[in-house]
């Protein structure tokens, strides 16, 4: 009985709010429960939908940055590159809102012209396909409507994604279509490094976006290499050519990777010189931190590029005039910490550059290696690492931090004062691999 | 359901779609779909513009981290899964800040801690109203904002809660008849 009451509640409040019938009209269809309705029926009349109480837009733009921001804090990186990102900087507000509001229309009319499931079908499909088309239609939508230099990146890294996809499930006889995709892949690698390049010069932190672009890349060129061995023998010079060009791209990215740490390093700096001018010295050291966090992060993706020797003497000629933008007025406890980061990003970028500069010309690659002598000598060899160089004899991986290095100093088995040492030209031919080195100090 | 709805309706399944495969771009223009919808259920239920600004922006972490969890349950819309979220992180935000006062407490700081301008716009009445019921448990509250706030159906809201319509019925009238209560004592009666 108790549940047929509420029931009927229910539906007395449904006619009433629809306007099918008054308060009067229901009670009296339920004479028996009027005492209990009426009261209840008009309670349940006055609550209204909650009027537009809205957020401001300086809010909804910031927490869309840090949603953003947290989302791609959480995606997982590489091992190597330690750093993400935590900022992220938001376009103008008007802008962003209007181009999102925008690309939500644009997708609702593609799919309202085209019946409804075919826009989401077309993520599959493939070149030749009745639906390719569409699918790229999206794609360029997209990319017309990104709100931001970040967005773009992302878009066209997400692209080439996409041909590299396509290129993995290109059926034999769509060969044809190979040199389309290819030029469709290289094209928006090229476009999106551009757009993160942007990115950092309009002040954004773009480490974990450039991780991506290596994350990605990286497996692009697994995939271009697999499909080169599938494709037939006309298609397979043209995935060579991209292969090539994936390989420039993320040379390309390792670059914009120091750019990005080196800007993320002086913004902190920059943040150290405020605080301790206006005395806020409790703040200085953890912005210290930061800043040597993103040191040591410039100097690990610096060693990942071909040139970082004037990657580094770029980054160490920056670093320098960022302190030498703090005044000496500073108060004492502040200067110390300052002065003492100071010291240790010379020294650190002098003996990074030291290492960097000698230690690759010691001798062949093993990529280089490998080439000349064949993919048989990798067993002969046994398990080297990528990157390791010929010297003595023996693979060294320079690529390494120095203490991985084995390492033994003919005729004084202590080993050298200071590992950069062994880098010295004039000590080539004096040192040897072997099991019982060990720095004297490192 | 009329065409735009439903061309609306195709258009946000694909984004969850992609956001779910890990589309962060395609979350974000979920994000700008419901913001204001979340925002205006937190701040009816908290009053403080500040605690609605950082529980919307919880909700829609909490979103993206739980959607793979949302894509299984196929029958619950969208947003009122958001509003869930929200409602969940309400009833904590309630339970973390009467470790320090209490309830009526927390009404007097609300109160006092609202922006004029929107106060204005939610009028004395409604105000009233709105302070009993957050006066009620939580499950009774959600089912009146639900159902009489936000406009859901009593399928929708079974959907959402897990229960049977027949049961959002029941919790409904219970909840009028609390407010009721709340009210009567409120003006003295």
């Amino acid at each position: 009985m108790s549940a047929k009451k509420e029931d009927i509640l229910a539906r007395c409040i449904e006619d009433v709010k629809s306007g099918r019938s008054s308060v009067e009209d229901c009670l009296k269809q339920y004479p028996r429960l009027s005492d209990e309705l009426e009261p209840l029926l008009k309670l349940a009349v006055t609550i209204k939908p909650a009027p537009e109480v809205s957020p401001t837009a300086a809010f909804i733009s910031r927490a869309r940055s840090r949603l953003l921001a947290d989302i791609h804090a959480q995606q997982p990186v590489t091992k190597n590159l330690r750093v993400r990102y935590t900022l992220m900087k938001a376009p103008l507000l008007s802008q962003r809102r209007f181009k999102m509001a925008a690309i939500v229309i644009v997708i609702a009319l593609i799919v309202a012209s085209t019946g409804g499931g075919t826009a989401y079908a077309s993520q599959d499909a493939l070149p030749g396909d009745i639906l390719y088309p569409e699918k790229t239609f999206i794609e360029s939508s997209r990319l017309f409507f990104a709100s931001s230099d970040q967005t773009e990146s992302e878009t066209h890294l997400q692209i080439a994604d996409n041909r590299i996809d396509e290129l993995a499930r290109l059926p034999a006889e769509r060969s044809r279509f190979v040199e389309r995709l290819m030029e469709s892949y290289q094209h928006h690698i090229q476009q999106g490094l551009d757009s993160a390049e942007k990115y950092i010069n309009q002040g954004g932190n773009a480490s974990g976006l450039l991780n991506r672009f290596q994350e990605r890349m990286v497996y692009h060129q697994g995939e271009l290499n697999a499909s080169c061995n599938r494709l037939q023998v006309e298609a397979r010079h043209i995935v060579r050519v991209a292969l090539n060009a994936s390989g420039e791209g993320l040379e390309n990215a390792n670059r914009l990777m120091v750019s990005a740490h080196l800007e993320n390093a002086v913004r902190h700096m920059a943040q150290v010189n405020e605080k301790a001018r206006t005395g806020k010295i409790d703040e200085v050291s953890g912005l210290l931190h930061n800043y040597e966090r993103e040191l040591d992060s410039m100097i690990t993706a610096a060693n990942q590029t071909e040139d970082a020797v004037a990657l580094l003497e770029g980054s160490r000629e920056r670093l320098r005039i960022a302190f030498d933008q703090i005044p000496e007025t500073i108060p004492e406890e502040a200067s110390d910490a300052i002065e003492n980061a100071r010291l240790r990003t010379m020294h650190g970028l002098d003996k990074a550059i030291e290492s960097s500069g000698s230690g690759k010309k010691l001798g062949k690659t093993w990529e280089e290696f490998k080439f000349e002598w064949g993919a048989f000598m990798n067993q002969s060899q046994g398990e080297v690492e990528p990157g390791s160089v010929e010297w003595q004899n023996a693979w060294q991986n320079f690529e390494l931090e120095w203490e991985q290095f084995m390492y033994q100093w003919q005729g004084n088995t202590s080993g050298p004062a200071e590992w950069q040492y062994a880098w010295e030209e004039h000590n080539k031919g004096q040192h040897d691999s072997g099991k019982n080195s060990s720095p004297a100090q490192r | 359901m009329d065409h735009t709805a439903n061309v609306m309706d195709r258009t946000e399944a694909l984004l969850i779609e992609q956001a779910a495969q890990g589309d962060a771009e395609s979350f974000a223009r979920l994000y700008d779909i419901h913001v204001k919808r979340v925002y205006r259920y937190i701040f009816y239920r908290v009053s403080d513009i500040s605690v609605a600004e950082d529980l919307t922006q919880e909700v829609f972490l909490r979103g993206w981290k739980a959607l793979p969890k949302f894509r299984k349950v196929s029958n619950k819309p969208f947003v009122g899964w958001l509003l869930t979220i929200a409602h969940n992180l309400v009833i904590d935000h309630y339970r973390s800040r009467r470790m320090e006062s209490t309830l009526e407490d927390d009404i007097m700081t609300a109160d006092t801690a609202t922006d004029p301008q929107q106060m204005a716009a939610v009028g004395m009445e409604q105000k009233r109203l709105q302070e009993a019921i957050r006066q009620l448990r939580p499950e009774q509250q959600q089912v009146i904002i639900l159902r009489f706030i936000e406009g859901f159906e009593y399928s929708e809201i079974a959907a959402l809660l897990g229960k049977k319509e027949g049961a959002i019925r029941v919790i409904q009238h219970r909840a009028l008849k609390g407010l009721k209560q709340i009210l009567d004592k409120d003006t003295g009666q």
